[in-house]
């Protein structure tokens, strides 16, 4: 372990760092939206709307990241533009979707009928069910996976490097083509990435705590 | 005045017809139970009392007012009309044979999520509201703990109770005690009884034939989505001379 290399190193590593956190947390956010809204088409009474929701998931879950990223970052329609960072979201925002709808679906599939019923009989609103009894009992059911599959997308999020995005990937082995140093650069990088893996495990625990997640279980 | 009243009720499941053009009615403080055998049509009409089953055809009238609502075309509540109905469903309590209670909510939890959220009563005052009528009914001890901490009956107790918390006209109960234990229908008969003498406005699907005939003011018999016998309860349990009364009470002894 060459100390000096690591400090040489380790700011342009953080900043890959900082990228890569980036990247999948608004990643994770944007295809647990465009997830939930395809979950709730797929759950529709329109054939067509489920199906083209269906057809959604099936492309995004069955073609690999890379030719997605790579497709957004060098093809995109109408003459746009888009920067290696935007690319790169909208590419892991779009995969993410497609594997968040499934785990949201079963989630919502999940939720006794009766306790939706019993808010409607109260006289709550839609909203209200929603938000009160619904997105609840959904997020108390799916963490686990759910958090299993956001620490996927961040391990995942590496492939962004493929079309220029300065993630922690990209920057590890430039580091490393420029020091020959595999522990010092891609180490230390896959070090960090344990770090943001293990953030997001430590959120389930809180969530699970704060959620009370076991009460109701006898 | 009737609290409510439904006008030429009927439903159709597809070709099924499981209620047919019913008329009913019931006064303020008045205790109706609805008997009959499985399938007759029970739960259908107490349910479309608060449009968790739409009616096919027909009116309904709570408080003097139609209830208003709209159809999409699969014959389901429009968002819109989703809405609207809270006010209406409000009014209307109910009890249901699954208990229903908010599996992530506290026993307070569930019971002021109504008053709260739907009725708009301050948190301090509804919580108020809710550790007295649990003191009535001896689970104040309970309001921390989760529903499925709780027995069957204690479960039960605290869905009437989260139902009463509302102040609703009317309440209805599918079933109450059909999926309890039998050592636990007691308690949850008792306090039904209790709110029988108080002047509550009752309608009650039932199998306990000693609480229809000794807590209702009326009985309505259904079969096959018709209300073929009604009475008071002496009619109803003491008539010798109506063959299908005659065949269902057997069948429940048989
Ligand atoms: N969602 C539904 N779709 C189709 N048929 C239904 C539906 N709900 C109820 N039914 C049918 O309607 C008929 C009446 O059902 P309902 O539940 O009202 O009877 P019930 O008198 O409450 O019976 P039980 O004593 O078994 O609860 C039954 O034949 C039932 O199969
Ligand atoms: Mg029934």
């Amino acid at each position: 372990m060459n100390l000096e290399t690591i400090a040489q190193v380790f700011p342009f590593l953080l900043k890959g760092a900082l990228v890569t956190f980036e990247i999948s947390i608004l990643a994770i956010v944007v295809g647990t939206l465009l997830g939930f809204f395809l979950a709730v088409l797929r759950l529709s009474h329109n054939k067509l709307i489920r199906f083209l929701a269906t057809a959604y998931i099936w492309v995004f879950r069955g073609v690999p990241i890379l030719m997605v990223l790579v497709f957004i970052y060098y093809t995109p329609p109408f003459g746009i533009t888009l920067s290696a960072f935007a690319a790169g979201l909208l590419g892991l925002s779009f995969n993410a979707a497609a594997y968040k709808a499934e785990i949201i679906r079963t989630g919502l599939l999940a939720i006794p009928k009766g306790q939706i019923e019993a808010a409607e009989a109260i006289g709550m609103t839609p909203w209200q069910i929603l938000i009160r009894i619904r997105i609840p009992q959904i997020i108390r059911f799916i963490l686990p996976t759910y958090i299993s599959n956001s620490v996927a997308l961040l391990k995942e999020s590496a492939q962004v490097s493929v079309i220029t995005v300065p993630d922690l990937m990209l920057n590890a082995q430039s580091q490393f083509s420029s020091t020959y140093m595999p522990y010092e650069t891609l180490g230390v990088a896959a070090v960090l990435y344990l770090a943001m893996t293990s953030l997001l495990m430590t959120l389930q625990i809180y969530t699970e705590r704060k959620l009370n997640l076991n009460a109701g279980r006898k | 005045m009737p609290v409510l009243e439904l006008v030429n009720i009927s439903k159709t499941f597809g070709t099924k017809t499981v209620v047919q053009s019913t008329n009913f009615s019931i006064q303020k403080g008045e205790v109706v139970s609805i008997i009959g055998p499985s399938g007759a049509g029970k739960s259908s009409l107490l349910r479309m009392i608060n449009l968790l089953e739409v009616p096919s055809s027909g009116q309904i009238v709570i408080d003097s007012q139609p209830v208003e609502y709209k159809l999409n075309r699969a014959s389901h509540l429009t968002f819109l009309s989703k809405f609207k109905l809270s006010k209406v469903r409000s009014k209307v309590g109910m009890v249901f044979q699954h208990f229903n209670l908010w599996e992530h909510k506290s026993v307070l939890d569930n019971i002021i999520e109504g008053p709260v959220n739907v009725n708009k009563k301050s948190k301090r005052e509804a919580i108020r509201h809710a550790e007295e009528l649990l003191a009535r009914v001896g689970l104040l001890e309970k309001k921390d703990d989760y529903p499925g901490m709780l027995s069957g009956g204690q479960q039960q107790r605290v869905a009437i109770t989260r139902a009463l918390a509302m102040e609703p006209s009317v309440l209805l109960f599918d079933e109450p005690t059909s999926s309890l234990d039998p050592e636990l229908v007691g308690e949850v008969l008792q306090m039904m009884t209790q709110l029988a003498e108080e002047g509550m406005t009752m309608i009650v699907v039932t199998h306990e034939m000693r609480f229809a005939r000794q807590v209702s003011d009326r009985v309505l018999y259904m079969e096959e989505g018709r209300i073929v016998a009604e009475g008071t309860p002496e009619e109803i349990f003491e008539s010798k001379d109506n063959a299908r009364l005659n065949r269902f009470f057997s069948s429940l002894h048989g």
